[in-house]
C-alpha cells in the first residue's frame, strides 16, 4: 500500500542511502513504498536490506509491506548533544515489529511521549528528505 | 607434560591514571598500564611476543590501532590481535589469547588499553555522539539513536515484561557506588540512595543519570603466561579456567531479543569449559555501562532466571558482603569507564583472586566471572578466572 508522504524542506538529520541497496531502498520509501527484502528461495524476511538472505544465502528482492506495526519497546530521548537532535529533545525513539516481521527503528510522533506504550500499533509514513530519499516514520494508529 | 606447562595465567596487571589523567593522551595510557603490569608481574618487556589492542573506534580519537600501538610500544610480536568488539574486546582478546598460549604461538602476551575520552571529548560517549549515517546506521542514525537510548530500549521493554522496576535498577547503582566510596581513585564516591538515582534527570525513559556509567579517562594491561613461566615472577597466577564469547547483533535495531543477551549463549560455554556453574562463582565483574547492562547480563549468564533480575538485586545479593559482590573496583558507573571497560573487569577480578582488594576483598574469592558487552548489547565475552587450576 501507498504510504502517506511529506516533503521535509531542509532536511539537517543524518542522510542515508549511501550504497547501492540503501539508495534502492530509501529511493521506494521516497515513492510511498516500504519495504521489506524476501528470499524467494526460503521465504526469510528480513531488514535492513543485505543483498544475501541471512538464513540461506540466496538473493532476496524487495517486497512491499503494509506500513502497520506494534511498538516492541521505545525510550523518550530527553538529552541528545547532537544537532538537529539536541532541539529535538524530547522525543520518542522506537522499534516497531512490522506485521510481516522485521523489526525496524523510527520515531514515533505527533503524539504526546506518554501516549506510547510497549504494544501499542502504529503506522508508518514517509518523511521525504529529497525526492530520492524517503524516511520511514511513524504514528499511533488511532 | 606438556600440556600442562601451557596452562594459560594471569600474572600481571597495570592500571594507568584515572579517573581524570589531562596529562596522558591514549598513548601515555597504554604505555603507563604497560609499564605497571610489567613491573606487577616482573616479567622482562623483552619477553613480550604477543600483543592484543581493541582498535579505535571514536572518529577523531587517535592512538589505538593495532600495529602502530606495537610500533609505540616496542613490542616485536610474533601474535598479534585487534579484535573489535566494543566494550567486551577484552574478554574476547582474553579468550584468543588462552588459545594462543595454550597452543604455544607466543609465551607472554600483553593485553592494552589506553584512553583519554574524557580529557579529550568529554562527558559526550552516551548522548553526544552520533554515528554517521552509513552501512547499518543509515537504518537508525536518522532517528537521533544515541548510546543511552538503545539501553533505555532494553530496559523499557524488561520492565514491560518483567515488571522489573526503576528502583531495583537504582539498587544496582547504589551497590556499586558503595563499593566506589572504597576506592580512592574512583570517579563518583560519595554514597547514593535509590531517592537519589530515582531523583536524578532523566536521560532517556526510563534511564536516570545515575543510571548511567561515568565518563573517564584510564587505561589498563594484562599479562597472560604459562604456569610454569609464572612460578618465576612476583604475583600468584591467576588461572584462566574458562572463556567464551558470542555475538547476537550489532546494530540495536537488529537485536533478536532485548530482554536478554548472548551471555545465554556464552555463559554455558565458558561454564562448561571451566567445569563450573554459576553457583561456585564468589564474585562478579559485569559490564555496568548502564544499570540495566548488569541485570541483563546476570540473567541471562544464569545467576538468576529471566525476569528475576530486579528480585536478585533487592535482595542484596550483589552487595559488599551479598552472596555474590559485583564490581567491587566501583564500577564503570562509578569509578572509571573510558569508552571499553572490559579490560579494567579482568584486572579487578584479578586482584580480587589475588586476595589484593583490601577493603574491598570479597573473602575466600576463589572464582571470579568477569562479563564484558559491547555494542547495545551485542557482543558478549565471558572470562572464568580461579584462585587455583581446575
Amino acid at each position: 500500500m501507498t504510504l502517506e508522504v511529506i516533503d521535509v524542506e531542509d532536511w539537517d538529520r543524518p542522510l542515508p542511502g549511501n550504497d547501492p541497496l540503501a539508495n534502492e531502498y530509501f529511493r521506494l520509501c521516497a515513492a510511498g513504498t516500504l519495504t521489506i527484502e524476501r528470499c524467494p528461495q526460503c521465504r526469510s524476511a528480513q531488514h535492513y536490506p543485505r543483498g544475501i538472505c541471512m538464513s540461506c544465502g540466496a538473493t532476496p528482492v524487495f517486497e512491499a509491506v503494509s506500513g502497520l506495526g506494534t511498538v516492541y519497546t521505545f525510550s523518550v530521548v530527553r538529552q541528545n548533544g547532537v544537532p538537529p537532535f539536541k532541539g529535538m529533545v524530547p522525543y520518542v525513539l522506537a522499534l516497531v515489529d512490522l506485521d510481516e516481521g522485521p523489526r525496524l527503528m523510527g520515531n514515533i510522533v505527533d503524539c504526546e511521549p506518554g501516549e506510547v506504550a510497549v504494544g501499542a500499533r502504529v503506522r508508518a509514513f514517509v518523511m521525504r528528505a529529497n525526492p530520492d530519499v524517503g524516511i520511514p516514520q511513524w504514528r499511533l494508529a488511532r | 607434560m606438556a600440556r600442562e606447562d601451557r596452562t594459560p595465567v594471569i600474572c600481571g596487571i597495570g592500571l594507568s591514571d584515572y579517573p581524570k589523567a589531562p596529562h596522558l593522551d591514549a598513548r601515555g595510557h597504554q604505555a603507563q598500564a604497560l609499564r605497571r603490569a610489567l613491573a606487577d608481574s616482573g616479567v622482562r618487556k623483552q619477553d613480550i611476543d604477543g600483543l592484543a589492542v581493541a582498535e579505535a573506534w571514536i572518529p577523531g580519537v587517535p592512538g589505538s590501532d593495532l600495529p602502530e600501538t606495537a610500533e609505540f610500544l616496542g613490542i616485536d610480536a610474533r601474535w598479534l590481535d585487534g579484535t573489535y568488539t566494543g566494550g567486551s574486546a577484552y574478554e574476547f582478546q582474553l579468550q584468543h589469547a588462552e588459545a594462543a598460549i595454550r597452543e604455544g604461538l607466543a609465551h607472554t602476551i600483553v593485553l592494552v588499553y589506553g584512553s583519554d575520552l574524557l580529557t579529550r571529548l568529554g562527558r559526550s560517549l552516551g548522548t553526544a555522539y552520533g554515528r554517521p549515517p552509513i552501512g547499518a546506521q543509515q537504518y537508525e542514525a536518522p532517528y537521533g539513536n544515541p548510546t543511552v537510548a538503545a539501553y533505555a530500549m532494553a530496559a523499557q521493554r524488561h520492565m514491560y515484561q518483567y515488571g522489573t522496576t526503576a528502583e531495583q535498577l537504582a539498587q544496582i547503582a547504589v551497590g556499586v557506588r558503595e563499593y566506589a566510596a572504597l576506592n580512592p581513585n574512583a570517579m563518583y564516591r560519595d554514597p547514593i540512595t535509590v531517592d537519589d538515582v530515582l531523583g536524578s534527570r532523566m536521560v532517556a525513559d526510563p534511564l536516570h543519570l545515575l543510571d548511567c556509567c561515568a565518563i573517564t579517562d584510564g587505561g589498563g594491561a594484562v599479562i597472560v603466561t604459562t604456569e610454569e613461566r609464572a612460578r618465576d615472577l612476583r604475583q600468584p597466577p591467576v588461572y584462566i579456567l574458562g572463556t567464551a564469547a558470542r555475538q547476537t547483533h550489532w546494530s540495536v535495531s537488529q537485536a533478536p531479543d532485548l530482554t536478554t543477551t548472548a551471555g545465554a549463549l556464552a555463559g554455558p560455554d565458558a561454564f562448561a569449559r571451566a567445569g563450573l556453574a554459576p553457583k561456585d562463582v564468589d564474585m562478579v565483574m559485569l559490564y555496568d555501562s548502564f544499570t540495566i547492562t548488569c541485570l541483563l547480563l546476570l540473567e541471562s549468564l544464569g545467576f538468576c532466571a529471566p525476569g528475576e533480575g530486579g528480585a536478585f538485586v533487592e535482595a542484596g545479593n550483589l552487595r559488599k558482603g551479598g552472596a555474590l559482590p559485583m564490581n567491587t573496583d566501583g564500577g564503570g558507573l562509578s569509578s572509571c569507564h573510558p569508552g571499553l571497560r572490559g579490560i579494567f573487569l579482568l584486572i579487578e577480578a584479578t586482584r580480587q583472586l589475588r586476595g589484593a582488594a583490601g577493603d574491598a576483598q570479597v573473602p575466600g574469592c576463589e572464582v571470579a566471572l568477569a562479563a564484558g558487552s559491547g555494542g547495545w548489547l551485542s557482543t558478549i565475552g565471558v572470562s572464568i578466572l580461579g584462585r587455583s587450576a581446575r
